[in-house]
C-alpha cells in the first residue's frame, strides 16, 4: 500500500510539472492531478503518517507532446503499480478500491493519449 | 474469501454479461456499418470482448461447481437508442454497470479469478472513453465519489 501511495505521490508531481512546463496543459490535466490526489487521499488512511513520501524533483520537457507523453508514460507506471497491489491486497474491499484506481488512471491515460494524437 | 462469495459474484458478473451482450446485439443492429464505421468497428470489438468475457464467466462457475445462470429471453434497452450519440450512451451505460459488476468480483476473489476480473474491470471502464466518455475518478466505486 505504502508504495501505490508512493506512486501517486509521484505521479502527482509529474503533472505538476507538466503543467509548469506547459501552462497550458492545465485544462487537459486538471483531471488527471484531481484524480491523483483523490486516490492518495483516500489511499493514504492506510499508510502511516511517518511513511507519506515526498515527491522527488521532475523535469518535464517544456513542449506539448513531450510533456503529454511524459505524463502518459508515468500513468502507465502507476497502473502497473496499483494493479499489482491490487492483486495482492488481503482485504476485498481495498482491492475494490484499487481496482476502481486503476480504471480511473486507465481511462485518464487513455484519454490523454486521444489528446496526444489530436 | 469463500467459495460460495466466489461463486455468488461469478453469477452476478454472468448475469450482467448476458444483458451486456444482448445491449451490444442491439445497438449492433441499429448501427450501419456503411454509414458510422468507427462505431460499427467499437460495437463490434466490444460485443467480442463480452462474448468471450462470458464463455469464461461459465467455466469459471463451472469449476466451483456451479450451474451457469442461464441468460433471460430478453433486457430492456433503452429507447430509441439510435444514432451515433443515443447508441454511445447506451453502450457507456453498459460498461458503467460491468465495470461495476467486476469490481465486486475483485472484492470476492483472489489469485487468477481476481487479476482477470481487474483487467476486465480496467478494459470495460477504458472502453467508455473509447465510446465518447471522460474519464471519471472512481469508476466501478461510485459510492467513493
Amino acid at each position: 500500500m505504502a508504495s501505490v501511495v508512493a506512486e501517486l505521490v509521484r505521479a502527482e508531481a509529474v503533472v505538476a510539472a507538466a503543467v509548469a512546463a506547459v501552462p497550458g496543459l492545465a485544462e487537459r490535466l486538471g483531471p488527471v492531478g484531481a484524480a491523483h490526489a483523490a486516490h492518495r487521499e483516500v489511499l493514504a488512511g492506510a499508510v502511516l503518517d511517518a511513511a507519506l513520501p515526498t515527491a522527488a524533483a521532475v523535469t518535464v520537457a517544456p513542449r506539448i507532446v513531450a510533456a503529454l507523453r511524459t505524463v502518459g508514460r508515468s500513468e502507465q507506471r502507476l497502473l502497473r503499480s496499483v494493479r499489482e497491489a491490487c492483486t495482492g491486497a488481503a482485504s476485498g474491499d481495498l482491492a475494490r478500491v484499487l481496482a476502481s484506481v486503476a480504471a480511473s488512471t486507465s481511462q485518464h491515460a487513455a484519454a490523454l493519449s486521444t489528446q496526444v494524437t489530436s | 474469501m469463500s467459495a460460495d462469495g466466489v461463486l455468488d459474484a461469478l453469477q452476478d458478473v454472468l448475469a450482467d454479461e448476458h444483458a451486456a451482450l444482448y445491449t451490444y446485439g442491439v445497438l449492433g443492429a441499429r448501427t450501419s456499418q456503411s454509414a458510422t464505421p468507427a462505431l460499427y468497428d467499437v460495437l463490434t470489438e466490444a460485443y467480442r470482448r463480452h462474448r468471450a468475457r462470458r464463455d469464461r464467466l461459465r467455466l469459471l462457475v463451472a469449476d466451483l461447481a456451479g450451474e451457469p445462470v442461464a441468460a433471460a429471453p430478453a433486457y430492456e434497452v433503452p429507447a430509441p437508442a439510435q444514432g451515433v450519440e443515443q447508441v454511445q450512451v447506451v453502450a457507456r451505460e453498459v460498461e458503467g454497470r460491468s465495470t461495476e459488476a467486476l469490481a465486486a468480483l475483485v472484492a470476492r476473489s483472489s489469485g487468477e479469478v481476481r487479476s482477470w476480473a481487474l483487467d476486465e474491470a480496467v478494459w470495460s471502464a477504458t472502453w467508455q472513453v473509447e465510446l465518447g466518455g471522460s474519464a471519471t475518478t472512481w469508476p466501478g466505486a461510485p459510492e467513493l465519489g
